[in-house]
């Protein structure tokens, strides 16, 4: 078997849908024993997914799991080892609801495996892909409000609360593979880009 | 008169002399606004701490622990920094003050930087520190000017990492 190097690997995500999905990795040896080929994806691989549950600073709890989707495919020089759609579980690892004094709510959240086919894609380097200066971690901070309030009129700012923070589904994040991964795949797949260069 | 010659003199050059040296301290803003984040170590992951400047608890520490530790990592004054390097994992952490104290566990992930805030808010007879997730977009937009805590106002270990020899 030839085992393609990840030395400068090409690691393409496209939002369309992969035209072929990838052969199941345990699937394959059996199918083509002779012309499978093994194809390694590197850890720290990029990945984007979406959170697939409603989870908040309100009504989260650190420790939860909460489902994940992988939003793009995962291809490698043209080959689409990981497609669009397969599911996984993601977990809350701090939450706090927005308190007194206009401080916001915080929530923090970890990517933990995607499942494909059985086997388990381990992630991690959970980030929100956030846009301006939204940060979704956190909920509306209301500290300087609350300062200022107390400044002018006394301890009543001590009673401005903050927002908290929501995330709704759907909502995309990047993650990273944990570990170096190898995909069993027709040989004629893996070639295919090379041929056509 | 040789004395009002002489403040003449000063006055004529005191324009000149503050216009040479404001490109200097421009410079020096600039280069201070450059800050250039560390990469973690092999293996490792980091968290940037940090607290902008202000008036509201401005003489206020904001000391910040590992969970259930007695001894500080540091204690962040207004408009300090520090850089806390840990292996990859949960790590939990608190920020004390007269009147509370505020927790937050983080993920420390292998080769990345986060970024924690913390703030002074309002409390009933003294300011509270407050801790809360961050990221680097905020970090450099409401933190100008990037001034690492001093050495004597850190445990050993972070001190290590921050002013190594």
């Amino acid at each position: 078997m030839l085992l393609l190097q990840a030395a400068a690997p090409e690691i393409t995500q496209s939002g369309e849908n992969p035209a072929v999905d990838a052969i199941p990795a345990e699937a394959a040896p059996d199918a083509a024993p002779h012309t499978a080929t093994e194809v390694l994806l590197p850890k720290a691989t990029p990945v984007v997914i979406a959170v697939d549950k409603e989870v908040g600073s309100k009504i989260s709890v650190a420790g939860e799991m909460f489902p994940i989707r992988l939003a793009q495919p995962v291809e490698l020089d043209g080959v689409s080892l990981l497609p669009a759609g397969i599911t996984g579980e993601g977990q809350v690892v701090h939450a706090k609801k927005a308190g007194m004094a206009g401080s916001a709510g915080e929530l923090i959240l970890a990517a933990r495996y995607l499942d494909y086919h059985g086997r388990r894609i381990e992630l991690r380097s959970f980030k929100f892909i956030e846009e301006g200066d939204e940060i979704l971690s956190r909920g509306k901070n209301n500290v300087d409000l609350a300062s200022a309030t107390n400044a002018a009129i006394g301890p009543l700012g001590f009673f401005i609360s903050g927002g908290n923070t929501t995330i709704a589904p759907g909502t995309l994040a990047s993650a990273k593979t944990k570990n170096d991964e190898t995909f069993a795949v027709p040989a004629e797949t893996a070639a295919a880009p090379e041929e056509v260069k | 008169m040789k004395k009002f010659l002489v403040a003449l003199a000063f006055a004529a050059a005191a324009p000149v002399a503050m216009t040479a040296s404001a490109p200097a301290a421009l410079a020096q803003d600039k280069a201070e606004g450059e800050f250039k984040i560390p990469t973690p170590p092999e293996g490792k992951g980091q968290v940037i701490f940090y607290r902008t400047g202000g008036i509201s608890g401005a003489a206020l520490g904001c000391a910040v622990f590992d969970a259930g530790a007695e001894d500080k990592l540091s204690s962040l004054g207004a408009g300090k920094y520090f850089v806390l390097v840990s292996d990859p994992g949960p790590r939990s952490f608190t920020v004390k003050s007269l009147e509370a104290k505020d927790a937050m566990t983080l993920e420390i992930e292998e080769g990345e930087t986060q970024f924690v805030r913390c703030k002074i808010k309002a409390g009933f007879m003294s300011g509270r520190a407050d801790i809360a997730p961050s990221n680097e977009s905020e970090f450099r937009s409401k933190y100008k000017t990037a001034k690492l805590v001093d050495a004597d106002d850190m445990s050993a270990e972070v001190k290590a990492m921050n002013y190594p020899q």
